[in-house]
């Protein structure tokens, strides 16, 4: 929608807020759960963000006309991770409530000059790091220890492995937008951020080692037809994916080759018939 | 069953990319859960294990499509576990590669699935964005939760759709089920070419996992891992 013309600046607010208490972040933590909802290719997180903050410019801002146009700064494009999005909700609530003047063009340019920077972590740190990690370490334990009688134990357990580390991130990430506010980009300064990735290639590299094994004890495993079979499709799909070929398709050709393995093995008279 | 279908359908759905984003929505998490809710566990063990490595590297990341392996997976779940009759029948394992097979095409299809579902929900999105600055409050709160159920019930529809598709196809063309069986000899066939299955998968999966972890900088920390590993299994 078009909304060009509402609003160049906006005044300080009414009713500053100077202080987030825990009920405040919990709160907003919460809705930041909800910003995806109505992702869309226009605005991605936009109306998402507009979610999230709506009941605190409600409460920092009681004219009609000033709350309006904070809600249009609210929303428009965004776009970061979503375990990060509290970090961007802080800071952007940290201005609204606390500076003299927004100007909207100023606004919209730092706004989107977050979006890069929280995706880009965000990837590496929880999509490509900590979710993978926490997963394939729960594949490794229900591989050698899982039956239908512990599954759920288990699967509660990585439940609350990747969660708790999430959860905290999020508490951390409003705590330090709302105390960095234009400056909450610096928050990626700790050395941890620099760390984590080469961190997380090592661990793992390691929880290969550990699946490979895992799998190997697995009582499926133990044919030479079997192995084969494992290790026709480990390099199949290691290849494809080097490659960039689409997964789907790889994976087709993975599990189609498995009859013609055996048929072979059959004509050669290898064990696992 | 169609019930349960939906609601994790539903439900994966949402956690995938909509809300929480809890992880209720792996593989893992998911199918054992499902196949424990209608009494097949280790079917739920099956899929669960076999298919959480292959979306490791399928990440939903800004506007990329990618494909919704976690709907795949309870697809694959949902229909070996109608299918099946009872825990090591005759001709399982042809029934887990059709499954299989089945949770890997609607993966692929999920693709536009998340795409459609985007580029709808602008008109949900422009709504609110109007009702809000227009100060209607309860017309934006029935927006949000329509935009809610929505992402829930497309999640829905897809999975149950799939899943009957891949039945009655199953049935119609194949044959194969609790109610007209393979003869002895074929499914015993099957069975014996299908073997290699859960290998196979385990492989693909690792040969994922490999492409994402192991380098060349990385490749004393896989070495390490590997005999350490098998130290601790050798000793057991």
């Amino acid at each position: 929608m078009d909304n060009r013309g509402l609003c160049d600046c906006v005044g300080r607010v009414s009713m500053p807020l100077t202080h987030l208490h825990l009920g405040d972040r919990l709160h907003l933590a919460w809705r930041s759960l909800f910003v995806q909802v109505f992702w869309n290719y226009r605005a991605m997180q936009g109306e998402g963000f507009l979610f999230a903050l709506l009941p605190f410019v409600r409460r920092i801002e009681s004219n009609a006309e000033k709350q309006r146009r904070l809600l249009h700064l609210s929303a428009g494009f965004m776009n970061a991770h979503p375990c990060l999005t509290p970090l961007a909700l802080g800071a952007m609530l940290r201005r609204m409530a606390g500076e003299q003047e927004l100007d909207e063009h100023e606004w919209q340019t730092w706004r989107e000059g977050l979006c890069g920077p929280l995706g880009t972590v965000g990837d590496t740190l929880i999509w490509d790091g900590l979710k993978p990690l926490v997963f394939v370490l729960a594949t490794i334990v229900l591989l050698l220890f899982g039956s239908p009688q512990n599954i759920l134990l288990f699967s509660f357990a990585a439940l609350l492995l990747y969660n708790i580390p999430v959860w905290g991130l999020r508490l951390w990430g409003l705590k330090e937008g709302w105390s960095r506010g234009r400056e909450v980009l610096r928050a990626f300064e700790k050395p941890f951020f620099r760390q984590a990735k080469s961190w997380s290639d090592r661990i793992g590299a390691v929880l290969f080692g550990l699946l490979l094994v895992a799998s190997f004890a697995e009582s499926t495993l133990f044919t030479p037809l079997a192995i084969g079979q494992f290790v026709f499709g480990c390099l199949l799909l290691w290849a494809c994916m080097a490659a960039r070929w689409p997964l789907i398709s790889s994976l087709v050709v993975a599990v189609g080759f498995v009859p013609f393995s055996a048929w072979l093995a059959q004509l050669v008279h290898l064990g696992g018939w | 069953m169609a019930g349960w279908i939906a609601l994790f359908g539903a439900v994966i759905y949402l956690d995938t990319t909509a809300a929480f984003q809890f992880m209720l929505c792996q593989p893992i998490i998911a199918c054992p859960l499902y196949g424990m809710i209608v009494g097949r566990p280790e079917i739920g063990l099956f899929f669960g294990v076999t298919f959480q490595l292959l979306w490791l590297r399928a990440l939903p990341v800004g506007a990329a499509r990618f494909p919704e392996g976690n709907l795949g997976a309870l697809v694959a779940t949902a229909l070996a576990a109608t299918i099946l009759p009872t825990a090591g029948g005759a001709a399982s394992l042809l029934v887990l590669a059709y499954a299989t097979f089945a949770g890997l095409l609607t993966a692929g299809f999920g693709r536009h699935l998340t795409a459609t579902v985007r580029h709808l929900l602008r008109h949900f999105a422009d709504s609110y964005q109007s009702a809000l600055l227009e100060a209607r409050r309860w017309h934006a709160r029935t927006l949000f939760l329509a935009a809610l159920f929505f992402n829930a019930v497309a999640g829905a529809l897809f999975v149950l759709v799939l899943y009957f598709v891949f039945l009655y196809v199953m049935r119609g063309i194949l044959g194969v089920s609790a109610q007209v069986p393979l003869s002895a000899q074929n499914a015993e066939l099957t069975d014996r070419l299908w073997s290699g299955l859960r290998p196979a998968l385990l492989g693909a999966g690792a040969g994922i996992v490999a492409a994402r972890f192991v380098r060349e900088h990385t490749l004393r920390w896989t070495i390490g891992g590997f005999v350490i590993a098998l130290v601790v299994f050798l000793c057991l």
